[in-house]
């Protein structure tokens, strides 16, 4: 399809760009990366009057180790994530679940920011800031804010973002030694969306499941955690009954925590899955993310 | 997802290629030649339909239906007109008088309902995404644009998407004859006997859904006038059916009108059209005077180019404990959609000859009801009638074996045509000239692993492993090479199917060959070039190879039914054979010899027992000179043939599946994919390999994901790819592939066609495993596409729960 | 794609007064988030409506009717259709609403249908039936806060700011949560009871067949029917935690379990044949 006409604005600096973006009304939409919102107003289904493209900000660019956390620049692209030797470190959790985003060509022109900015519920990267508590530092003319990840996904497409305000980047705390993580997406294709995604970060302490934390991705309007599987995965023995982590065999406390995963989740239905299957996939992955994570 | 393909693979895939190479380095025929035409195509210095740019050129958009079904009350384009950069803007009731109706050429039967099919809708539309306006504009974002200033007003009538239910008495009606397309029946032998007392009885009910092509060109089309003649460029897989049909339709004198077909980039049957596009993008030329272009969106294409498959299947089998196939039973319902397009009808049909697939049987029955629905049109999708018939006969051959608790291979065995039986006249009446399916069954056996699959499966069931090993197998073949014009002709198709070829020797000795059929990527500037450069005797690089436009190639029927190198690469041979005849009076006569004396080889005539000769070259150059030329010769080596088989061809071959099912998630993973096909004579390996992955792919697809989706008020939801799913090489294992070769007995060159075997081949090999993995859960089949849901819920509703993970009725009954 | 969502919700004031406020058209419009009302001229109007989710926009102009109005019955029917201001989609809605005597208060059903077609229908990832829900949920606690007001009141406020988001309805074909049990703090609930998306039931014309077929189907379907007890548990759920999450900031505090029972009897009774 044909996009409407739009004005396309590149700023300079970031106070150019917040500038441009409070005075520029609602109707103005940030371009960093454009993955997502292309294709909108290809379709037609967005009418922003002004594009305001971050791609030449080299303050929102690039990752940062800053001791107890890792600050991931907005418009850091999801190719530079997955491979940034930082990020692999400290927080792989992120490295894993952004190597399974679309493809190739997606993930050189997406952008980690981006992606969160846009606060689709089906996206990877929600689900494992919200799991990993990140931090969004954001930028507006004469302040900024952080916001937890807990407060930053509103609702469907939706994020605490006001007008004016643009995602500077994001810190990502590292949780240190004893922790083990894993992103398990459930798609139909390579490209596909997530039908359902799980983040898990697990630490084991003695044999047994000190701390846990869930993420889901597309189980509902945003992004959300398993307080319920949290918590009773806590001291759960971390091997499997049978030691090979099978769904085989004997009663196994792990699976029984993860069989709450869905609960007080309202997941859509759509083409792909009703929203029954969904929690059915929700409690099944969620079990294979905390056992590889615990591995 | 991580990096799929290295650039290892792709480095082992071209060694294959060479592998594949001819035993014989001296004959081009069997070389694995890299395709000539591809170094343009793949690095953007060829001109697609859309990249052509004319002086004055207009943009044109079409404004499309948002309803299923619907008067139209009221078509405003005043403000539209008055937009920026807009030219004209039409409804179909200012083309009403002119722009007639889109042909259908096939008109199964006598009783037939062929409705008024307006390019523009004027009075009513009839699904979602019909023209009912357009605007021409100065470009393409403004005519875009003007869309949005046209004021329709619909009163919504009811739609029809269900074909029984539109059968039914009361439903609404798509058009005022009523839902009812035609009822075409077939049979052979006395059915009734055959039923009667049968033993065994399989009865089943299979759902071949809605595909939508998908070409990776978007259809795009282009047209001029110069005040008299016309021009259409069109992304069309038939320029010289097209021509035809657009004099016909729009009264431009076919010899004012040329149609050219550029590079295509795929078309799979979805380019085998006339479009409205075409059409009033001719119309609007002559009306205004000036060049216009239309390319649709990948999202106008899904839902206005039209879609495939889309029939409900009532099969029964009859048959003997010891497994043989008394009789067989097709019912089908088949989805017109909301018009009869140009070869519409005669898709089920042509399947109708195939439903015995390769085996023998007594008695044999087929009928099949075409039904409108307020959908987009079905026309010709890779394979057309015949994948949905090698779908039901090996998935019900397979439910037989289960049901007679018999290995499928050995119960396909005791049924099939044995290699001395060829030549075979079918059930059908089809006579299956040559084939040999225990050699490529055997062979792929060999290659998959068979026994020792087996054994994994069992070992997986013992275990209650919750991944479960399937087994599919597919034995197929299908009639190609479309066709005998007289055969044709006898099923009402409108046209014949011959094939047209000139070859021209050039002064230098270079070799132009021109082809009436229309490649759209299928490699046939390189496959004419190597059976030219074997017959003549010239270097490959000699030849070249012209087609797609009417004024270069005036006679043609183009590409479509694997029937290019089986009509028109026989062509090509037959006409490089004519040429030779000429070359060798002329050589008689410089050599001062006897024709009858003159023998050729590697391009060189020479007197029988000597080494006097003349090279092709050499009698060329004479040829062009005319100083000294026989009697009566004229001062040109040229031919031309039309070729017309007296038979269909019939690749066959063996494809095997292994799945694994993931019966907690109820994912499926191809394992190991092993297809042995059986083309006839293969020009090029190389070739027919991409022929036969792409194939495979496409089988898979709808084996496993593809799938036209429509929801209650007949809006179509699968309108991008995000919702229409497409298996990538990330999605597919790599196939194993391997031929027998039987040559066809129907052409010289022995082949038979390979453009469809695959996908004909493959959706049954996938299913059969899906559905052989969940037998020990009672599942009995799964309903295309095999997605992970329906899968689980399948698993869930046999009762038989995974183990570990309970299936949807156990977990959810509670709750329920 | 076609939607209906049932709400069910009761306001402190008596029958008249809501039916007054009811009949208003200048001020039933505005619950509609977007909505604007151009013109009213007797039963019809006419009006805008933008529909924004995140980057989506789509705007509707169009117009509107009561019909069947039924001053002893207490019930009328708004039929409301537009066209996509830029493009060729179309939305049709229709609200049929009625009230009943509830002692001194009046029970208010809200039945409503809803229809888009065009771009935005076109699509599997269900934008317009999470749109849709959202829309309709706010539309009927919008209209709650009215009728609850009575008549002579000002008219409704803005839409609820951007953190206080709408009711959810209990997503289609899905299998009853059971509530959570402990751990969870009494919920509030806020005073007049706010509406509560019953069910998103199946369109007329969706056939229970592709139900019951176990299709994925985008949002619209639904079950078929439903257990007494099945309702009660979606009001439990609705009207508790998530419920709670939502609507606190905006409410003051009441007795709430106690209402909730009461809620959970009339659903109860309702279901039963009380009324």
């Amino acid at each position: 399809m044909i996009p409407a006409a739009f004005d396309y604005v590149r700023p300079a600096s970031l106070e150019e760009a917040c500038h441009v973006l409070a005075t520029s009304g609602e109707e103005a939409k940030v371009l960093a990366g454009g993955q997502s919102l292309l294709p909108l107003l290809r379709l037609r289904l967005a009418y922003p009057s002004v594009l305001v493209d971050l791609g030449r900000l080299p303050d929102l660019h690039g990752v940062q180790d800053r001791g107890d956390h890792v600050f991931i620049g907005a418009l850091t692209t999801h190719d530079e994530v997955m491979r940034s030797p930082v990020i692999r470190e400290h927080v792989p959790l992120v490295a894993l679940a952004t190597a399974t985003v679309a493809d190739p060509a997606v993930r050189h022109r997406g952008t980690f920011g981006g992606s969160l900015a846009h606060a689709d519920p089906a996206g990877d990267l929600p689900a494992v800031a919200l799991a990993l508590d990140c931090v969004f530092v954001t930028r507006m003319t004469g302040g900024q804010r952080e916001i937890p990840a807990a407060d930053f996904f509103v609702d469907y497409l939706e994020s605490a973002l006001e007008a004016g305000e643009v995602l500077v980047g994001v810190k990502v705390p590292k949780l240190g030694a004893g922790w083990g993580f894993h992103y398990e997406k459930f798609h139909r294709t390579a490209q596909a969306w997530a039908v359902v995604g799980v983040a898990a970060a697990v630490r084991t302490e003695g044999g047994a499941i000190a701390e846990a934390r869930i993420g889901l991705t597309n189980m509902g309007s945003t992004p959300v955690r398993a307080p319920a599987v949290e918590a009773a995965l806590r001291g759960a023995p971390s091997a499997a009954p049978n030691g090979n982590g099978s769904s085989n065999g004997a009663h196994d406390p792990v699976r029984d925590a993860c069989g709450e995963a869905a609960d007080d989740t309202s997941p859509p239905a759509d083409l792909h899955a009703t929203s029954d299957y969904r929690r059915h996939l929700a409690r099944v992955l969620t079990y294979r993310a905390v056992r590889a994570a615990s591995a | 997802m991580t990096e799929q393909i290295d650039a290892g693979m792709v480095a082992r895939r071209i060694a294959e290629s060479d592998r594949l190479g001819s035993p014989d380095p001296s004959r081009e025929i069997g070389r694995a030649r890299r395709r000539k035409e591809d170094a343009r195509l793949i690095t953007g210095r060829t001109l697609w339909t859309d990249d052509i740019q004319l002086p004055g050129m207009l943009y044109v958009a079409f404004l499309r239906s948002p309803m299923a079904h619907a008067r139209i009350a009221r078509v405003d384009t005043s403000a539209a007109r008055t937009q920026p950069g807009v030219v004209a803007v039409y409804s179909g009731r200012d083309f009403a008088g002119e722009q007639g109706n889109l042909p259908c050429a096939w008109p199964v039967s006598e009783d037939i309902v062929i409705p008024d099919h307006p390019p523009m809708a004027v009075e009513e539309v009839r699904y979602v995404g019909e023209a009912v306006a357009c605007v021409v504009a100065t470009d393409r974002y403004k005519a875009a644009d003007a869309l949005e200033a046209i004021e329709v007003d619909y009163e919504p009538l009811e739609p029809v998407l269900d074909m029984t239910e539109a059968l039914a008495e009361g439903s609404p009606k798509v058009h005022e004859a009523g839902n009812r397309a035609f009822t075409w029946k077939f049979s052979g032998g006395d059915v009734e006997a055959a039923f009667r007392d049968a033993p065994v009885l399989i009865e089943r009910t299979y759902v071949q859904q809605r595909l939508i092509p998908t070409a990776m060109e978007p259809r795009a089309v282009v047209a001029t006038t110069d005040g008299t003649a016309f021009t259409l460029y069109s992304s069309t897989q038939i320029p010289h059916v097209l021509r035809v049909m657009l004099a016909l339709t729009t009264g431009i004198p076919e010899h004012l009108l040329r149609v050219v077909a550029p590079d295509v980039g795929g078309g799979f049957g979805s380019k085998l059209q006339v479009t409205a596009e075409e059409v009033l993008c001719l119309l609007l030329t002559r009306r205004i005077g000036k060049p216009v272009k239309w390319t649709e969106s990948r999202s106008e294409g899904n839902l206005t180019a039209h879609h495939g498959r889309d029939q409900l299947q009532r099969i029964a089998l009859a048959a003997e404990r010891d497994g043989r196939i008394r009789g067989m039973r097709a019912d089908l319902l088949a989805d017109m959609g909301a018009y009869l397009m140009l070869v519409t009808p005669g898709i089920p049909i042509l399947g109708a000859f195939m439903y015995n697939g390769i085996y023998k049987m007594d008695a044999y029955d087929f009928t099949c009801t075409g039904v409108f629905t307020t959908k987009m049109p079905t026309d010709a999708y890779r394979g057309a009638g015949r994948p949905e018939a090698t779908f039901a006969i090996e998935r019900a051959v397979d439910e037989l074996a289960h049901e007679l608790g018999m290995d499928p291979v050995e119960l396909r065995r005791r049924n099939w045509i044995t290699h001395q039986e060829f030549p075979y006249t079918t059930i059908a009446g089809l006579t299956y000239d040559s084939g040999n399916y225990e050699a490529a069954t055997d062979r792929a056996l060999a290659l998959f692993g068979y026994d020792k699959l087996r054994a994994e499966q069992a070992d997986r069931r013992d275990r209650r492993d919750p991944v479960q090993l399937g087994i599919g197998v597919s034995t197929y073949t299908e009639m190609c090479g479309l066709a005998p014009s007289r055969v044709l002709g006898s099923l009402s198709y409108g046209a014949g199917g011959w094939e047209h070829a000139a070859v021209r020797l050039l002064p230098t000795g270079k070799v132009e060959v021109v082809t009436g059929t229309s490649p759209h990527g299928q490699g046939h500037e390189t496959a004419w070039s190597q059976i030219a450069a074997d017959a003549m005797g010239v270097p490959f690089e000699d030849v070249s190879v012209l087609h797609g436009d009417t004024t270069v190639a005036p006679r043609g029927m183009d590409t479509y039914g694997s029937r290019s190198l089986v009509i028109g690469g026989v062509a090509v041979l037959q006409a490089c054979e004519k040429v030779k005849e000429k070359a060798r009076k002329l050589a008689a006569h410089m050599l001062e010899a006897s024709p009858e004396d003159i023998e050729f080889s590697g391009g060189t005539f020479t007197v029988r027992g000597t080494s006097a000769g003349k090279t092709i070259q050499e009698l060329a150059l004479a040829a062009f000179a005319a100083h000294d030329l026989p009697e009566g010769f004229e001062p040109r080596l040229d031919a031309e043939v039309t070729f017309d088989p007296q038979n269909f061809s019939f690749p066959h071959g063996t494809h095997l599946c292994a799945v694994e099912v993931d019966t907690e998630t109820g994912l499926t993973k191809i394992r190991s994919y092993v297809a042995v096909d059986d083309v006839g004579t293969v020009v090029n390996p190389l070739i027919v390999e991409g022929q036969v992955h792409g194939g495979i792919a496409q089988g898979i697809g709808q084996a496993l994901f593809e799938e036209a989706v429509h929801d209650a008020e007949g809006n179509l939801l699968t309108t991008t790819m995000t919702d229409y799913l497409i298996p990538s090489a990330a999605d597919l294992p790599e196939f194993v592939t391997d031929r027998t070769e039987t040559p066809a007995t129907s052409n010289v060159l022995g082949a038979k066609g390979v453009g469809e075997a695959g996908t004909i081949a493959a959706t049954p090999a996938v299913v059969n495993a899906v559905v052989d993995a969940l037998r020990p859960y009672g599942v009995r089949d799964v309903r295309m596409p095999c997605s992970p849901e329906r899968i689980w819920r399948a698993i869930g509703e046999s009762g038989g729960a995974a183990a570990g993970w309970a299936g949807p009725t156990e977990s959810e009954g509670g709750e329920r | 794609m076609a939607m209906r969502f049932e709400h069910e919700f009761t306001v402190p004031v008596s029958i008249e007064q809501a039916w007054a406020v009811l009949l208003d058209v200048e001020r039933v419009a505005p619950c509609l988030p977007g909505a604007t009302l151009d013109t009213v001229e007797g039963d019809s109007f006419t009006g805008r409506m933008k529909v924004k989710v995140g980057p989506i926009t789509v705007t509707y102009r169009g117009d509107a009717s009561f019909q069947d109005v039924d001053k002893d019955a207490h019930s009328l029917t708004i039929k409301a259709s537009g066209k996509e201001a830029r493009g060729s989609g179309t939305a049709g809605a229709t609200v049929a609403a009625r009230l009943y005597p509830e002692g001194s208060a009046t029970r208010v059903t809200v039945d409503t249908t809803f229809n888009v077609t065009g771009r935005p229908a076109q699509f599997g990832r269900g934008v317009m039936a999470e749109v849709g829900a959202k829309l309709i949920d706010r539309f009927a606690a919008n209209l709650s806060d009215l009728l609850g007001e009575g008549p002579g009141a000002e008219p409704a406020a803005e839409p609820a700011p951007p953190n206080v988001t709408p009711l959810t309805p209990v997503a289609p074909a899905d299998p009853v949560q059971e509530p959570s049990a402990g751990g969870a703090e009494p919920p509030e609930l806020p005073h007049p009871s706010r509406p509560v998306s019953l069910t998103v039931v199946p369109a007329p014309g969706e056939a229970a067949g592709e139900i019951r077929d176990q299709d994925p189907h985008p949002g619209g379907t639904s079950r078929t029917s439903r257990t007494p007890e099945e309702e009660a548990l979606d009001l439990l759920e609705v009207a508790g935690i998530p419920l709670l999450k939502r609507v606190a900031p905006l409410v003051a505090a009441v007795a709430a379990v106690t209402l909730l029972a009461w809620l959970v009897r009339r659903a109860l009774l309702r279901r039963t044949g009380g009324s």
